[in-house]
């Protein structure tokens, strides 16, 4: 097994040229798992973007991984436009949880506010966090949605799946808003950090075909991304990491047409194949996944390795290049042994050529 | 001209799987003007729209919102008819307690496993979501139940699972109660592990497993 030859910053560079690298990058997408193996409770990780930042950079020292360094929860929204949170209590391993919806009723949608991201929800200390990144010279990422996902936390999960059938108008003007204060945010960091040194980040997990049908993504989904890349590439934005969270298999036609930079990272959970996807999305795009969560929180060591290779072979092979990843965040508690196997699956699999 | 029963059962179906909570309640209002038996408007109607609406679910052609709304459908035309079912009527063929586990408050899954289970016949309390791991036993044992059905979309509330299953173990009563659990993270490997007796990938595989697990065709 080869140790590393590269730093990760060397690594990464080299992956996005298309260039040899030294292994197979691994980015263990880890976050709250690093405040259970460091020991600091969870509210003080989601509260504190010191001491958060502290815990991921000390994880990556022990690693040795690939990943980047991120604040908040997916949860994002109903706190912004003026819903309540409730932290962790101390024995509790889970992000904050909204405690309300803002909007319960189509009328609450008219009374909806605008929200300012330097004041609003998460997103002050998101920009404390990043600007503690920018200090120490690390990756920025940009939080660029999903506004489907923002919208389900403003109107409740629920409400808003049956909103699709219900209340498409009220659906969309609430889209329309939480798609303006992320635009709002982007130019705030943008204005900060300059567009070609930060990573536009959008995950979407509520835009599963597990949840709704391509036609509802086309329609409530599809044109607020758009919206957003499209307005993020103009301003300068040189690289995306897409999170497809879930089964996207069905939507994958309209992303052809969602602008996405090349050389942008496009990851996927378990339910997605490595093979397929890279080729839907093809060699201008790096493709990362999927070791399954429940696979990396209940599995031996040599269940993670042997999955992790398997991964590691199908990815490999797509000349765009490819990213040891999990299926989604890594579960804080996944046993740290099992990171390690991820690790040691990459580092085994000597010297990384795209395609090969 | 009279409608037939037939026609009007039917049509009570076809209101679920089309979505038309209007036109439910209109037909449910008819089914009783027609002397139908509530019961069996609910069941051969309301219900078979149910299964046909899983079955579109199951084939890809039906998602997440068109169950929440075929459901309101469903309940908006059982509300008209529930104050009319004879008490000796009703059939059920089996009690279940359903719940999301403590820590956790994700619970469209649950829902939907609730909705379709009750339009299948089984009678099913719902203890709501972030339930005390304990309370899966107290109710189940209070309710006479033979189903503990659990939900989970986190993997850091998943433990919880094999810890009621334990508790049963604890108490001697493992052997009294049919364990199902289901949810994001879980998989069939998990549930073996955790020794529960049964997983479904979703709310219409869970109808299956239930009744499968109760020795019901």
């Amino acid at each position: 097994m080869l140790a590393d030859r590269m730093t990760s910053e060397e690594r990464m560079k080299a992956l996005i040229e298309g260039k040899e690298i030294d292994r197979v990058p691994v980015n263990p997408f880890i976050q709250s798992f690093a405040a259970k193996i460091s020991g600091i409770p969870f509210k003080e990780f989601f509260a504190d973007p010191e001491k958060c930042l502290n815990v991921q950079l000390l994880t990556k020292e022990l690693y040795g991984h690939d990943g980047g360094f991120s604040f908040g929860w997916t949860d994002k929204g109903a706190w912004e436009f003026g819903g309540k949170i409730s932290y962790p209590e101390p024995n509790q391993l889970t992000p904050p949880r909204n405690v309300d919806n803002p909007v319960k009723t189509p009328e609450d949608v008219d009374r909806l506010p605008d929200p300012d991201p330097k004041k609003a929800g998460q997103f002050p200390k998101m920009m404390e966090f990043a600007r503690l990144l920018r200090k120490k010279g690390l990756p920025i990422n940009l939080y660029a949605g999903s506004p489907s996902t923002m919208a389900a936390s403003v109107i409740g999960k629920e409400r808003m799946l049956r909103w699709y059938y219900k209340e498409p108008e009220a659906l969309h003007k609430v889209m329309r808003k939480v798609t303006d204060f992320i635009l709002r945010n982007t130019d705030w960091f943008i204005g900060e950090f300059g567009a070609a040194s930060i990573t536009a980040n959008t995950s979407v997990p509520m835009e599963t075909n597990q949840l709704i049908s391509p036609r509802m993504f086309r329609e409530f989904a599809f044109p607020y991304i758009c919206e957003i890349h499209e307005k993020l590439i103009a301003k300068g934005v040189k690289r995306f990491f897409i999170h497809l969270c879930g089964d996207h298999e069905r939507n994958l036609p309209f992303w052809e047409d969602i602008p996405i930079t090349q050389r942008s990272i496009i990851s996927i959970g378990s339910e997605m194949d490595i093979e397929k996807t890279a080729a839907f999305f093809g060699e201008d795009y790096i493709i990362g996944g999927n070791v399954p969560t429940t696979l990396l929180q209940i599995g031996s060591f040599e269940e993670v390795q042997e999955a992790s290779k398997e991964c590691i072979l199908k990815g490999r092979k797509h000349k765009g290049g490819y990213i040891l990843m999990p299926a989604c965040d890594l579960p804080p508690l996944t046993p740290p042994i099992n990171v390690y196997a991820m690790m040691k699956a990459a580092r085994m699999c000597e010297g990384y050529v795209p395609g090969n | 001209m009279q409608r037939t029963k037939t026609e009007i059962l039917n049509d009570l179906a076809d209101a679920v799987v089309t979505m038309d909570e209007n036109r439910a309640v209109e037909l449910a209002k008819e089914a009783l003007q027609a002397n139908i038996d509530a019961y069996e408007a609910i069941t051969t109607g309301l219900s078979k729209g149910m299964e046909v609406v899983g079955q579109k679910y199951e084939n890809g052609e039906y998602f997440i919102p068109e169950l929440l709304v075929c459901s309101d459908a469903m309940y908006a035309g059982i509300d008209v008819l529930k104050p009319h079912i004879k008490a000796d009527s009703i059939k059920t063929v089996g009690r279940i307690v359903i719940g999301v586990v403590e820590g956790d408050t994700h619970d469209i899954g649950k829902n939907l496993v609730k909705i379709m289970l009750e339009s299948s016949g089984f009678e099913v309390h719902d203890l709501g979501r972030d339930v005390p791991l304990k309370r899966f036993i107290d109710e189940s044992e209070r309710l006479e139940a033979q189903i503990i059905c659990m939900s989970t979309l986190m993997t850091t509330t998943m433990v919880g699972m094999e810890r009621v299953i334990d508790m049963l173990r604890g108490a001697g009563l493992r052997k009294r109660y049919k364990v199902m659990v289901g949810g994001g993270p879980i998989s069939q490997s998990f549930a073996d592990k955790i020794g529960a007796d049964g997983y479904a990938l979703h709310a219409a595989s869970a109808v299956k497993k239930a009744k499968e697990l109760l020795g019901i065709s």
